[in-house]
């Protein structure tokens, strides 16, 4: 069994709770993760007692603006409900798996309870992972899937065949009287199928064809680690209706 | 693209990060910024690499034909970056108090960030962000902002920068730039 007062230097803290010394630098410093400082350069060195402590302490929700530690842990996922305007269509980032996970889980249940259809559009990897957490949240996340409520598929092979995709779903479902949409795209995969430049027209498009039509609210989830800097900065110009929605929800 | 002369609605104590992807752009978001602090009687720092300080100076000084006498008399400071983000943070207390005895009430700060990042590793920068936001921001009645070059930064390190810095989402629109 590990030694609870084993010091770890901060790679090997990083990797004991799966989150960047960036993380842990932040940590410490707002004094909410205990650490101890050696040498002249007054480097960082953590107990593994306390990297286990501050894993089983951690809050339901983060205060503002401060990340979820991406820990493999459901119960840390937020799941304050909040509302939001329809037509809105945001961006939110992430910087690590659980990270997209804690992004989509607020997000789809907060459609699921307000009765609307919700759409999940990610890998087939992705989308196993974030349901994984969205089931422990929602048991009946099967009957959900079953009935129509959560639709999880992969995207199309181009922009304009998920563009039409998205017009043909939430115009039979709204047929069907449905009142309300969510959707959550994990953009990385549609860019992966397109050019730069095309990834912008179908930001545009979606825009213009899905988000000013339907009653949906929609997030576009960008994972940082594949998005360059200039990405980011296009995607939040973006997506301006993403400054209105609370910040611990568009950042993870 | 022209630059902004419309006012950021900032109020003391804001900790903003701004992004732009140009050079015009980053004029845009640190000369109103910093014209605007100097109206109001604030002592303006621009803390940025020397080329980034001569050219905000510059299109700073196209509006504004005392800059000369500004700079002379301390009411804006061009500096390069301490070597460390501990040591930057020193300056600025050093340099805030002094200011604050001689009966300066409010200071403006734009530190243009790829200069602290050619010094620090990304993570060390953080450290920076953080000491700002604990021993300057609490303690004088400032406004920051840090700009952030989107062409240099990594989509990793500009959401850290977007974690740090809360405020933003108070003032978006003026927050990103070319």
């Amino acid at each position: 069994m590990s030694d609870p007062n084993e010091l770890l230097d901060i790679h090997g803290a990083g990797g004991f709770l799966n989150v960047s010394e960036t993380s842990l630098r932040r940590w410490t410093n707002a004094g909410t993760l205990p650490c101890l400082r050696i040498g002249r350069r007054r480097e960082r060195r953590f107990r593994r007692a306390d990297l286990l402590a501050f894993m089983e302490h951690q809050p339901l929700r983060p205060t503002r603006g401060e990340a979820l530690p991406a820990i493999d842990a459901p119960q840390r996922l937020v799941d304050q409900p909040i509302t939001v305007t329809q037509g809105s269509h945001l961006c939110a980032f992430y910087d690590s798996d659980l990270g997209r996970a804690t992004l989509a889980v607020g997000f789809l249940l907060d459609g699921l309870r307000e009765g609307s259809v919700v759409y999940l559009v990610a890998s087939a990897r992705s989308a196993k992972h974030i349901l994984k957490y969205l089931k422990q949240k929602r048991p009946s996340l099967e009957r959900d899937i079953g009935a129509g409520r959560l639709v999880v598929s992969d995207y199309q092979k181009s922009w304009r065949a998920q563009i039409k995709e998205f017009e043909l779903r939430l115009t039979a479902a709204a047929a069907a009287e449905a009142q309300s949409f969510r959707v959550f795209g994990d953009t990385w995969e549609m860019r992966k199928k397109s050019s730069a430049n095309s990834f912008v027209d179908y930001e545009t498009a979606y825009d213009q064809f899905i988000a000013r039509r339907f009653p949906v609210v929609t997030i576009c989830a960008y994972d940082v680690r594949r998005f360059s800097g200039r990405a980011v900065l296009d995607a939040l110009k973006a997506h301006r209706d993403t400054f209105r929605y609370p910040i611990e929800r568009a950042l993870a | 693209m022209g630059l902004s002369t419309e006012p950021v609605a900032a109020i003391h104590g804001n900790h903003l990060c701004g992004i732009y992807g140009t050079d015009a752009g980053r004029l845009d978001l640190a000369v109103p910024f910093l014209l605007e602090g100097l109206e109001k009687g604030s002592v303006c720092f621009l803390v940025a690499p020397s080329d980034v300080l001569k050219d905000v100076a510059e299109a700073m000084k196209e509006k504004r034909q005392s800059l000369d006498s500004d700079i002379k008399a301390g009411r804006l400071i061009l500096t390069e970056h301490q070597k460390t983000p501990a040591a930057q943070c020193r300056f600025f207390e050093i340099a805030m108090k002094k200011a604050e005895d001689e009966g300066v009430e409010s200071f403006r700060v734009v530190g243009d960030m790829w200069g602290l990042r050619l010094l620090v590793s990304a993570s060390e920068m953080v450290e920076l962000e953080l000491g700002f936001e604990s021993l300057i921001v609490p303690n004088f009645p400032v406004v920051a902002l840090c700009a952030y070059d989107a062409r240099k930064f990594t989509g990793v390190e500009l959401l850290d920068a977007l974690k740090d810095h809360a405020d933003t989402f108070k003032f978006p629109m003026r927050m990103l730039a070319d």
